[in-house]
C-alpha cells in the first residue's frame, strides 16, 4: 500500500513536470487523498517516522512540479494549518540534532505552496501534513516530551550505556586505532596463561593433588588479559595524543573506557572458562580429576604413573575442582575490575595504570609463595561457595561500573 | 550565547587564568596572546578538558560542566598538538569520530565526502594517513572537527603547517562556517587573524587585556607607527618593531608613544621614502606593542 502511495506520489510530479499543472486529473486528486491519508493514518498510530517520510515524499514531488511550472516554490498565501506553527516547530524524537531537513519540513508544512492550478490537491495534501504534525494529539504529546526529554539531562546508567552503544557505537570503533594492542594483549594473556597449564601437562599429579598453585596462578592471571588490554590502549591512545581529542566527544571518554573493560572483560571470561574446561579436561585425561584410570595422551602421565606417584606420596585424589577454580578466577576478574575503576577514578595518569597490576603481582606472589596455606582452604571450600563468592564480586563490579559511567569527567581523574 | 564568568584557573600552583569574563556569539573570535599567556588552558577549559577553580563557563546560561554531553556534542574542537590514527585512512577516522558525536550512520559518506572535498583531501580520502604530510593531517584535524555540524567550533592553531593556498582555504571554510557559529581559534599567524576573525580577545598576564574588532585594535594605535630610516636612533619610549626591506633599503617600523617631528606620510608605491614615515598600523604592530615586540 505504502510502496503504491509512493509511485503514486512520483507519478504525480512528473504528470506536473510534463507541464500539465493546470488539469490535476482525478487519479493525481486520488493520489493525494491517498497520500493524505497516509500520513494521517501515520499520525494516529503515531508512527512519526513514516509520517515525515511522507511528508518528505509529497513536498518533494511538489518541489519538483513547482520547479517544472517556475512557479515560485512556497508563496505567501496562507491556508488552514499555518496557525500550528508553534506546535510544529517542537523538536521531533531522533531528529534533534540539526536536523535541517526536518526544519524545512515544518517551515514548507506551515507555510503552504502558492499553486494556483492545483490548489485543490495541494491543500488537501497541506491540510493533511499540518494536521498530522499538529492536531495529532498523539503527535503532540510525543513532541512534548521529545522537548522535556531534550532539556532535562539524562541519567546515565550501565544500562542506558549498553543501550545507547548498541544503536551508534559498533565493536570497532571501542577499539579504533588500538587493535594491534587487542593482539598484544591476547598473545601475552595465551602466553601467561600457559604457563600454570605446562606446569599441568609436566607435573600434572602434583597439581591436582595440590591445586593451591593452580589456583593462586589463576587468581593471579585470570585478569591479565582485562588489564593488559586497558592499559595499552590508554597507553597508546597517550602516546598518540588522541586521549585528549576524544575526551571532547558526546560519548564521553569515562563511558567509552567503561564499554571498552565490559567488552575486555566479557572475552576474559570465556576465554576463563574455556581454560578452567581445558585443565578439567586434561585432569580427566591424566584420570586425577575423575576417579577410574584413563590411559594417558601422549607425553602424559598414564593411570599407572599417576597411580604409582600417588601411592609413594600419599596425596588423595582430586583434590582440583573446576567450580573452585573458575570461582578463583572470576572473583579475581572482578575484584581486580573493581579496583582499577576506583584507582581509574582517584589517581592521576600514569600511576592510575600502575597501582592496581602491582598491587595484583605482589598480592599473587603471595599466594603463589603461601599456596601450601591456601590450598587446604580451597580445597575445602564448597564450590558452591567459590561460584557465589565469584557472582558477588560480579554484582560488585558492575554497581562500581554503573557508578563509573555516571561519573562527571570534572570528578574523575581519570577523564 | 557562550559566556566565560569570572574564570580563573591555576595549574601546578600557577595562576594561568585570573578573572576572566567574555561573551562569545556568532561569529569568528581570534585569541591573541604570545606562548604560555593561557589561551590553550582557555580553549581546554571551553571543551571541558578542564574545569575552572573559580567563575563558570555557560552556553545559552547553562554550565557546560553540567551539560555534559549535550555540550560536547555541540562542540568541534581541533587540539593544537592533533593526535591522529597513522594506519587508518581520513575516512576510516571520520566515521570514528562521527560515531563518537552520536551522529546517525544514514547520510554520514555523503557529509564524509563533503568535508574532505572542503578541505581538499577527497582524492586521498582512502589514503593511510602515515603517508601525509603535516598539513594534510591538519586538515584532517579541521574536518573531524566539523564533522557534526557543531554549533561551537575552537579551533587551537588551525593554520600551523598549513601553505599559503590551503590557508586560504581554511579561511574561506571558516567564513562560510561562522555565520551563525561561534568559532574561536588561536594562532601565532596574526594576519590570519586580522583576516578572519571579528573580534580578538587578547590575553596578558591571565587576564582579558583587549576584546575588540581587529580595526579597533588598530586604530588605538594610529598616529604611533612609523617608519624611519635604519641609521635614526631610537627615543626613550620609542620601540623596534620590526625591519622593512626597499630593495637594497632597509628600514624600521618602530613604535612611538609620541608624534615625530618632520614625520610625513607614506608616499606612493614605489617610491622609498627617506625620512620618518607614519604608516597605517595593523595587528602585528599592536601585538608586538602589547606584549613587548
Amino acid at each position: 500500500m505504502n510502496e503504491q502511495t509512493d509511485r503514486n506520489i512520483t507519478a504525480d510530479s512528473v504528470d506536473r513536470f510534463d507541464g500539465s499543472g493546470r488539469t490535476v486529473s482525478t487519479t493525481a486528486n486520488a493520489t493525494v487523498n491517498a497520500t493524505a491519508d497516509t500520513i494521517n493514518r501515520a499520525a494516529d498510530r503515531g508512527d512519526f517516522d513514516r509520517m515525515e517520510s511522507r511528508i518528505m515524499q509529497a513536498l518533494a514531488a511538489r518541489t519538483a512540479a513547482a520547479a517544472a511550472t517556475d512557479e515560485p516554490e512556497f508563496g505567501a498565501r496562507t491556508v488552514a494549518g499555518t496557525t500550528n506553527v508553534g506546535v510544529a516547530t517542537v523538536p521531533y524524537a531522533g531528529h534533534t540534532d540539526g536536523n535541517a531537513s526536518y526544519d524545512a519540513l515544518v517551515t514548507h508544512a506551515t507555510v503552504p505552496h502558492n499553486a494556483p492550478e492545483n490548489t485543490s490537491a495541494d491543500e488537501a495534501v497541506n491540510t493533511a501534513i499540518a494536521n498530522a504534525l499538529a492536531a495529532s494529539p498523539l503527535r503532540r504529546e510525543h513532541a512534548i516530551a521529545t522537548a522535556v526529554q531534550a532539556g532535562v539531562p539524562k541519567r546515565v546508567t550501565l544500562w542506558s550505556t549498553l543501550r545507547e552503544a548498541r544503536g551508534s557505537l559498533r565493536l570497532r570503533d571501542l577499539f579504533f586505532g588500538a587493535w594491534d594492542c587487542v593482539a598484544v594483549a591476547l598473545v601475552m594473556t595465551v602466553a601467561v596463561w600457559l604457563i600454570p597449564f605446562l606446569r599441568i601437562l609436566s607435573d600434572g599429579a602434583r597439581v591436582f593433588t595440590d591445586p593451591g598453585i593452580l589456583y593462586a596462578s589463576m587468581f593471579l592471571a585470570a585478569p591479565f588479559l582485562y588489564e593488559a588490554t586497558h592499559l595499552l590502549v590508554r597507553w597508546r591512545e597517550h602516546e598518540q595524543r588522541t586521549d585528549e581529542l576524544l575526551r571532547t566527544m558526546r560519548w564521553s571518554f569515562v563511558r567509552l573506557c567503561a564499554l571498552r573493560m565490559l567488552v575486555m572483560g566479557a572475552v576474559a571470561a570465556t576465554l576463563i572458562v574455556a581454560y578452567g574446561l581445558c585443565v578439567n579436561a586434561v585432569g580427566m585425561q591424566m584420570g586425577l580429576v575423575e576417579s577410574g584410570g584413563i590411559t594417558g595422551a601422549a607425553g602424559m602421565p598414564n593411570a599407572t604413573e599417576t597411580a604409582g606417584f600417588l601411592m609413594t606420596t600419599n596425596a588423595p585424589i582430586s583434590r582440583f575442582s573446576l567450580a573452585t577454580l573458575l570461582g578463583v578466577a572470576f572473583s579475581a576478574l572482578f575484584l581486580f575490575g573493581i579496583a582499577q575503576l576506583a584507582a581509574d577514578v582517584r589517581c592521576r595518569w600514569p600511576w592510575s595504570m600502575a597501582v592496581v597490576p602491582t598491587a595484583w603481582v605482589v598480592l599473587g606472589a603471595v599466594l603463589l609463595v603461601w599456596h601450601d596455606v591456601l590450598t587446604p582452604l580451597l580445597t575445602g571450600l564448597p564450590p558452591t561457595v567459590a561460584l557465589v563468592t565469584a557472582v558477588a564480586t560480579g554484582i560488585a563490579y558492575f554497581a562500581a561500573m554503573n557508578r563509573f559511567v555516571r561519573l562527571s569527567p570534572a570528578v574523575a581523574r581519570f577523564a | 550565547m557562550l559566556t566565560v564568568d569570572n574564570v580563573s584557573k591555576k595549574l601546578s600552583g600557577k595562576t594561568i587564568l585570573h578573572d576572566i569574563n567574555l561573551e562569545f556569539d556568532h561569529g569568528v573570535y581570534g585569541l591573541l596572546a604570545p606562548n604560555g599567556a593561557g589561551k590553550t588552558t582557555l580553549m581546554k577549559l571551553m571543551t571541558t578538558l578542564l574545569f575552572p577553580d573559580t567563575g563558570a563557563i555557560r552556553l545559552d546560561g547553562e554550565d557546560i560542566t553540567a551539560l555534559g554531553e549535550r555540550y560536547r556534542g555541540q562542540v568541534g574542537y581541533l587540539p593544537q598538538d592533533f593526535g591522529y590514527y597513522p594506519n587508518y585512512t581520513p575516512r576510516q577516522f571520520l566515521r570514528y569520530i562521527a560515531a563518537l558525536q552520536g551522529m546517525p550512520r544514514a547520510g554520514l559518506d555523503e557529509r564524509i565526502n563533503t568535508l574532505l572535498d572542503m578541505v581538499g583531501l577527497a582524492d586521498s580520502a582512502n589514503k593511510r594517513m602515515r603517508t601525509f604530510s603535516g598539513g594534510m593531517i591538519q586538515r584532517v584535524g579541521i574536518a573531524q572537527a566539523l564533522v557534526h555540524d557543531p554549533r561551537i567550533l575552537i579551533l587551537d592553531e588551525p593554520t600551523a603547517g598549513l601553505d599559503p593556498k590551503e590557508r586560504v582555504r581554511f579561511r574561506n571554510i571558516i567564513h562560510s562556517f561562522a555565520a551563525n557559529r561561534i568559532v574561536i581559534l588561536s594562532t601565532h599567524i596574526v594576519s590570519d587573524l586580522e583576516t578572519i576573525a571579528g573580534h580578538i580577545v587578547m590575553l596578558r598576564d591571565g587576564t582579558v587585556f583587549a576584546n575588540a574588532a581587529p580595526a579597533d585594535i588598530c586604530k588605538s594605535m594610529e598616529g604611533k607607527i612609523y617608519e624611519v630610516p635604519a641609521d635614526m636612533p631610537l627615543h626613550f619610549g620609542q620601540r623596534l618593531l620590526s625591519e622593512v626591506q626597499y630593495g637594497g633599503v632597509t628600514r624600521l617600523r618602530i613604535y612611538s608613544p609620541e608624534p615625530i617631528a618632520g614625520a610625513s606620510s607614506l608616499p606612493a608605491p614605489g617610491i622609498v621614502p627617506t625620512g620618518p614615515v607614519a604608516v597605517a598600523p595593523n595587528l602585528e604592530d599592536a601585538f608586538l606593542v602589547i606584549y613587548g615586540g
